[in-house]
């Protein structure tokens, strides 16, 4: 059941009413999300749902024997325990058959064929963050930083909350599971905004990525037939396909909290709007960026222990940031790009800093400075191309299809004629729509908010451009399809 | 809670409101249904042959070849029987008083054609499911179909149809890539065998054939030409139950048959893709020749009805039709 289908429209306003009548009774509640959580995700594959019980079996127990445990000793081996078990699971489904068939294609290379045969195994849909959400939990307890705890229905529905459970935002323990254990009080005010990011969710999923994704896949399914101009407009395509596809959900995740009066965090801001890639990776995918840093990073040494290590340190958050994403080499292979595009950076920033100090003491200067506009503009402009060749990366299926669009890129090759240019008109209005919204709402709290005074103060005009993008959802949407974060 | 709700309902109301207005508005635009049910309402009379079929008819056949009688390409970049048969031969019949024949066009994959795809090959606010729905085909929503916007998504709704917009892909050049991607499993591309549609779609096509010899119309079912680089797309079984089942309506309702699908004389230039001829010259040559193969058939049953030893005659040209499409085995060799 995704957020765009007919099944969703009629299940959504069913739990929504359900929900609000067991308004007195919040364990009541709870354990109606969780069995509407478990109906939702049954629904994509009833058979991992036992999985995802096991999960949070898994970490609950792990919290509470935590809990009940001071020796380091002991405490680290639950710990480690946790850790191998969830990871041990993910590596399984995720990258098991990844690794067999690279060693097998490395032991040929030796003249060597090993007995093996990958698994064809079925990547539970939203794996990738409810393991880490559940890694969270466990060492923010096994940390100090949270109390266990022992609310079973209310932990289940931490870990199931439906509307953030395929594809995040990946919720950290502290602040999700708290909203399940005090009672919940409808508010106007959510309950609008939550029906408005669901409706801005959905233009940009099914006007901008949806038709996006119809010239993106022509173009980039089949290099080998097309011109070296596609390349790019392919890749920058994507670059607007990936973030609306995304950002997308993550409205609609966002506002189905709301609307069912529980506050999801933030997982974008603008992010094509950064000065420099640093600031890009904290706009984008902000909760994943931010487990990385806390569960990673920081433990590795973060900037602590010398430049070299840091910079080490960044290139194997990047590096594994990359394969969390997917067992694939294009994946692992963006995300050390990334790496790449921080490390240098970083040592530029640095010797930016030794060169002129007084004029240059950081890069927020530079832009509260309005005699350096240009040079913000130039960042921003940067920015944004690297990222467009990070997600030329990102969308390569394999190596060689990768080389092959690089290559005939670089040659100006000639393929067969560009058939699909009336498919541009719709990506073109919805991209242009996508960034004149946003940006006219980015010192608001989300892109439709219209609160205050003015002219869309009034009712009127509000609801001419609810309508207005109504009409734009049936009229311009483009072909179907997941989004792209669940088969992550 | 109460204002919430309230309002939502008055936005609902006046939503419903404004899109039922889009959608009268949506509905006196043109697309190609309404023109050509149009012009067959209008020009009934006249037409004595309407050749029905999908966009290998639509863009394939070019009625200027046509010298037999007066005809009429009624084809739709799609095809699904269930809507030929309501949509197209139902709301035509009672305006070709003048109508003699029907020429049925039937590839290999046509009866593997999606029944629900057809209807709507989205969820996503599906209004007829959501309002229409009555087990019985019918037209979509024109102000839905509007999102049509690569235009042969949803041939039988109101939308605008482009011309150019012929074939799965275009280019034959294309197609030939598609197969290399196949093989390395990195891009399916197919028109498989789906039994599910298959039964529906002989179903409808049996209650057609039925229908139409009840009117005492002729009914010639013709295979249209496929690139011989077709076969690698595993079609034999496609290719013996199609014609299993023209065997069964010859039997049945005395259909005649004519098989183009491996016609002579077309090179890669009258190809768009493995399954459509080029508007331009595969159309001519196509058409041309379904002329001539008429014209043979026509002539002939002249001389059955003159001669009753024209009738073992007839039998044996029948075989020969049968026996002249395409075996599998042979294409393969």
């Amino acid at each position: 059941m995704t957020f765009t289908s007919i099944a969703f429209m009629v299940f959504m306003p069913v739990v929504f009413l359900l929900y609000w009548l067991l308004r007195r009774n919040y364990r009541a509640q709870n354990v109606l999300l969780v069995a509407a959580s478990y109906f939702f995700y049954g629904w994509f594959d009833w058979r991992y749902m036992g999985l995802l019980a096991g999960y949070t079996l898994c970490s609950y127990c792990s919290g509470l024997l935590l809990g009940r445990t001071r020796r380091t000793g002991v405490r680290k081996a639950i710990l480690w325990t946790v850790v191998a078990l969830n990871l041990g699971v993910l590596c399984i489904y995720k990258y098991l058959d990844f690794f067999t068939a690279k060693f097998i294609r490395l032991a040929a290379m030796f003249g060597l064929q090993p007995d093996w045969v990958t698994l064809d195994l079925v990547l539970p849909i939203g794996i990738s963050f409810f393991t880490f959400q559940a890694l969270s939990y466990t060492i923010d307890v096994y940390r100090g930083r949270m109390a266990p705890h022992r609310g079973v229905v209310s932990f289940f529905a931490f870990m199931s909350f439906f509307p953030q459970m395929v594809a995040g935002p990946i919720e950290r323990a502290d602040s999700l599971l708290p909203q399940f254990c005090r009672p919940r009080r409808f508010e106007y005010a959510e309950g609008v905004m939550g029906l408005r990011r669901i409706l801005w969710g959905l233009f940009k999923k099914l006007v901008v990525a949806d038709n996006c994704a119809v010239i993106v896949s022509s173009i980039m399914n089949v290099p080998d037939i097309r011109s070296w101009w596609e390349f790019p407009l392919g890749a920058l395509l994507f670059t607007f396909q990936i973030y609306a596809d995304f950002s997308g959900y993550c409205d609609i995740a966002i506002g189905c909290g709301r609307l069912l009066g529980i506050r999801l965090s933030e997982n974008f801001r603008l992010p094509y709007f950064s000065r420099n890639i640093r600031e890009f990776w904290q706009r984008w995918h902000i909760t994943l960026q931010l487990w990385f840093r806390d569960y990673l990073y920081i433990p590795l040494g973060g900037s602590r222990r010398g430049l070299g290590r840091m910079l080490v340190n960044i290139m194997i958050v990047f590096g594994l940031s990359g394969l969390w994403h997917g067992a694939a080499t294009s994946y692992v292979l963006w995300g050390l790009y990334n790496g790449a595009l921080l490390v240098v950076f970083t040592l530029f920033r640095r010797w930016r800093k030794r060169q002129i100090p007084e004029v240059m003491p950081g890069e927020e200067a530079v832009a509260n400075s309005s005699g350096n506009r240009f040079l913000t503009g130039l960042g921003i402009a940067a920015t944004f191309s690297l990222c467009v060749g990070g997600w030329l990366i990102f969308r390569s299926q394999a190596m060689s299809q990768l080389t092959l669009m690089v290559s005939r890129t670089l040659t100006l090759a000639q393929g067969e004629p560009f058939t699909k240019a009336m498919g541009l008109i719709p990506c073109v209005i919805g991209i242009a729509i996508l960034l004149t919204v946003e940006i006219a709402t980015r010192n608001r709290g989300y892109a439709l908010d219209f609160s205050g005074h003015g002219l869309m103060g009034r009712r009127a005009v509000r609801w001419s451009c609810y309508i207005l993008l109504v009409c734009l959802l049936i009229t311009m949407r483009g072909v179907p399809g997941n989004f792209i974060y669940f088969q992550f | 809670m109460k204002k919430f709700l309230h309002q939502l309902i008055i936005f609902g109301i006046f939503l419903a409101v404004v899109l039922t207005a889009l959608e009268y508005c949506a509905r006196l635009s043109p697309d190609i249904y309404g023109r050509k049910i149009g012009h067959i309402k209008e020009h009934g009379a006249e037409i004595e042959t309407l050749f029905v079929g999908s966009s290998l008819t639509a863009y394939g056949f070019d009625p200027e070849y046509w010298t037999l009688d007066r005809g009429y390409n009624a084809g739709f970049p799609t095809i699904c029987f269930p809507l030929v048969w309501e949509r197209l031969i139902k709301a035509t019949l009672p305006h070709t008083p003048s109508l003699k024949r029907v020429v049925l066009e039937l590839s290999y994959f046509h009866l593997d054609s999606s029944v629900d795809s057809i209807e709507m090959d989205t969820e996503w606010l599906n209004f007829k499911r959501l309002f229409f729905e009555n087990g019985k085909p019918m037209d979509m929503l024109a102000f839905s179909s509007l999102s049509n916007m690569n235009y042969d998504r949803f041939p039988w709704s109101r939308g605008y149809m482009r011309v150019d917009s012929v074939g799965h892909v275009g280019g034959l050049e294309t197609a030939k890539k598609q197969l290399l991607w196949n093989d390395r499993k990195e891009v399916e591309w197919t028109l498989g065998f789906v039994p599910e549609n298959r039964e529906v779609n002989k179903c409808a096509l049996d209650r057609i054939c039925a229908d139409l010899r009840e009117r005492g119309i002729e009914i010639v079912i013709v295979t249209t030409p496929v690139h011989p680089l077709a076969d690698q797309l595993d079609v034999e079984r496609q290719l013996s139950d199609t014609l299993e089942f023209v065997r069964e309506m010859q039997r049945k309702h005395g259909v005649e048959f004519i098989d183009l699908y491996r016609m002579e004389g077309l090179t890669d230039d009258d190809f768009y893709d493995l399954v459509h001829v080029t508007s331009d010259s595969g159309a001519r040559k196509f058409s041309r020749e379904l002329n001539r193969r008429m014209r043979e058939l026509v002539e002939m049953k002249a001389s059955r009805v003159d001669t009753p030893a024209a009738d073992a005659e007839s039998e044996t040209m029948s075989s020969a039709t049968l026996a002249g499409m395409s075996n599998p085995v042979n294409l393969a060799s």
